[in-house]
């Protein structure tokens, strides 16, 4: 038996299939669309019952990718029961949705879900009365406190009943369920739960809001980048090992496997734990209700570069790692403007960066060294903000128009923390994974062949033939090889600079180092980011952005020189 | 009476809704989340940006471009 469980955002539905269920499920997502699809299985009375939780939606009006999803499924895999999670709190919202649902002619069962917290609202529903009108079914069920999912799980397994259908345009829709509403609804004190209003004042104040939004974005940081960092360690350790052990075996064969796939697919997934523990506080953050609040207090900044405030939590990820900021993107809902948020990231800059700072700021900054090196990370974000403001009035013109509900605060629930934090990781692992495979093997092709050695490699010719593009910069052919070897990862830079033995002082000045390390600021991301952002926005963007951030560090490091040379 | 863009009532303001002047998707949007023509709604803060409303007790953040599309009547103290 299948069942379909249908209802706005923010009903509970996810902690109802928890209950159903007991937890059995298995996180699946639709082919080729980025809205999850969660499926539970659960026995009742020894009877087999599969959960599809379709995304939240509101209406089957607006054609957003959400409710085509959910019309999709419900039209061409005609589930036998559409179970219509309803919440309490606001009825009359809800059934606008459960009206548009009759049309389907599926049986449904309506749960009228968080009834423990309308109750404390003092909102009392007549369910006799409203199981008349539609004609189905109505369960009073609190799936936090566990109540009446008993009852739920019986009539689930009666099958429901077909509804009477209701017809007409959502203007018709609306007034229907106005009337119905206020038929099956008494409310005899209206008021707000003070706990939210007391949240909501403190966290969306007018001076205290940003700073409390700041730590909880310190936090998000620490979190992701220190916490997770030993296992980061271990992971890359162990990759290590694995590459050199396997690459010690004679032959090409293990040579590719060694330092091409084993190292290179290592790499990226030593970053795991540093992405899983960014998705459990992101999860934490959205699942506790604060995100849309955040949101509201940074969107009068952010708008101003065309960008809208669900862009500024990626934007200060980027600082620590571009790969999980850009999976970061996936919850801006506004296409343009989260592609835009995604093709800029690469230029906050990362934590591999530094090195490369460090490296030159040391040589020819000694004294203005942490200056330097801050300047770096200001002209990332100024370049990030300008680029933003250009994409949006050219290629990804448009108006940004947005509208969140704020849900109620709630404390998350662990095991859908993890489900929803496990899911994400998973579509990383497996997305990034797979480009990533093929471009280590190409990247250890270039760096050993046909010499053995980097110095006498396809990537030092490479190194050699495209210098001449370098040269109003001034830069030798070894450090044009180094940021060629960048492209793998930028603390690479670094080790290449040492590998080829450079000098560095002797073959260029202060304002070249400058501009030099202006350049690895700019250019093309990693393989990573650029497999982030092709899992997130699509293969032709991902080769936009590396056009577009090869373009914009070649024109500031030229600038940066000519400037220079006047001094 | 007095009819404003949404975008354009202060904090601590309230009006009705009386139209939404947008195309298709974005009014059947804003009316499928219970923003509809005849509802209270009441701006509980702005920040430059988006504006925090309030409607039949639910809160929504909405953006400056789509507040504008929501025509409020603020009765006599527009």
């Amino acid at each position: 038996m299948k069942v379909a469980m249908v209802g706005n955002p923010n009903v509970g539905k996810t902690s109802l299939l928890n209950a159903l269920t007991g937890g059995d499920f298995s996180v699946g997502n639709f082919p080729g669309v980025t809205v999850e699809k969660k499926e539970g299985k659960g026995l009742i009375d020894g009877k087999a019952v599969t959960f599809v939780d379709l995304p939240g939606i509101y209406s089957f009006q607006t054609e957003s990718l959400d409710e085509k999803v959910a019309r999709d499924y419900l039209e061409k895999e005609k589930p036998d029961l559409i179970l219509n999670v309803v919440n309490a709190l606001n009825l009359e919202r809800n059934l606008y949705l459960t009206l548009q649902l009759t049309r389907f002619g599926i049986p449904m069962v309506i749960a009228l879900n968080m009834i423990d917290e309308a109750e404390k609202e003092r909102i009392r529903i007549d369910t006799k009365k409203l199981s008349e009108i539609i004609g189905v079914p109505v369960i009073k069920t609190s799936a936090v406190k566990g109540v009446g999912i008993e009852e739920l799980k019986r009539e689930i397994l009666r099958g429901g009943s077909v509804p009477k259908v209701f017809s007409g345009d959502l203007q018709d829709i609306i007034r229907m369920a106005e009337k119905i509403a206020r038929e099956v609804k008494v409310v005899e004190k209206l008021e707000k739960p003070e706990i939210d209003e007391a949240l909501d004042e403190v966290f969306m104040d007018r001076h205290l809001g940003i700073p409390i939004f700041l730590s909880f974005m310190w936090m998000m940081f620490m979190f992701t980048y220190s916490v997770a960092q030993p296992l980061n360690d271990l992971l890359s350790f162990c990759f290590d090992g694995l590459a050199s052990y396997v690459a010690s075996f004679d032959g090409w064969f293990f040579s590719m496997l060694g330092d091409g796939v084993v190292a290179g697919v290592g790499s990226v997934l030593s970053f795991v734990p540093n992405i899983a523990f960014l998705f459990l506080f992101l999860s934490l953050l959205e699942l506790s209700g604060y995100m849309p609040r955040a949101v509201f207090l940074v969107d009068g900044f952010m708008s101003r570069f065309g960008l809208n405030g669900r862009s500024v939590i990626p934007l200060i990820m980027g600082f620590g790692c571009n790969v999980p900021a850009i999976l970061a993107t996936r919850s801006i809902e506004d296409r343009k403007v989260r592609i835009v948020t995604a093709l800029i990231n690469p230029f906050m800059s990362c934590s591999a960066r530094l090195p490369i700072y460090v490296l030159f700021a040391g040589i020819f900054f000694p004294k203005t060294g942490s200056v330097v090196v801050m300047s770096m990370y200001v002209i990332g974000v100024l370049i990030a903000l300008i680029s933003a403001l250009i994409l949006r009035k050219t290629l990804l013109k448009g108006e940004s128009e947005f509208i969140m509900e704020l849900p109620p605060y709630m404390l998350p629930n662990l095991k859908e923390l993890w489900l929803m934090t496990w899911s994400r990781t998973k579509h990383f692992i497996q997305k990034a994974g797979t480009v990533i495979l093929a471009m280590s093997v190409v990247v250890w092709y270039i760096t050993t062949y046909p010499g053995g050695s980097i110095e006498e490699s396809y990537a030092a010719m490479l190194g050699k033939a495209i210098q001449p593009l370098f040269s109003p910069m001034g830069w030798s052919w070894e450090l044009v090889l180094a940021l060629v070897s960048g492209f793998v990862a930028k603390e690479v830079v670094v080790a290449t600079i040492g590998v080829l033995n450079i000098d560095v002082p002797s073959v260029m000045t202060s304002y070249q180092a400058f501009a030099y390390m202006l350049f690895t600021l700019l250019y093309m991301p990693c393989i990573a980011t650029i497999a982030a952002i092709r899992a997130e926005i699509g293969t032709r963007w991902a080769m936009f952005a590396v056009l577009f951030s090869f373009s914009v560090a070649y024109a500031v490091a030229l600038i940066a020189t000519g400037v220079g040379m006047w001094f | 009476m007095s009819v404003v863009p949404l975008s354009a009532l202060r904090e601590g303001q309230e009006g009705t809704v009386v139209a939404i002047n947008g195309g298709r998707g974005c009014t059947a949007r804003l009316m499928s989340m219970g923003i509809v023509p005849g509802k209270k709604i009441k701006i509980a803060g702005r920040r430059g940006g988006a504006v925090l409303v309030s409607v039949n007790g639910t809160k929504f953040v909405i953006g400056r471009g789509l507040a504008m599309k929501v025509a409020v009547d603020v009765g006599g103290q527009g």
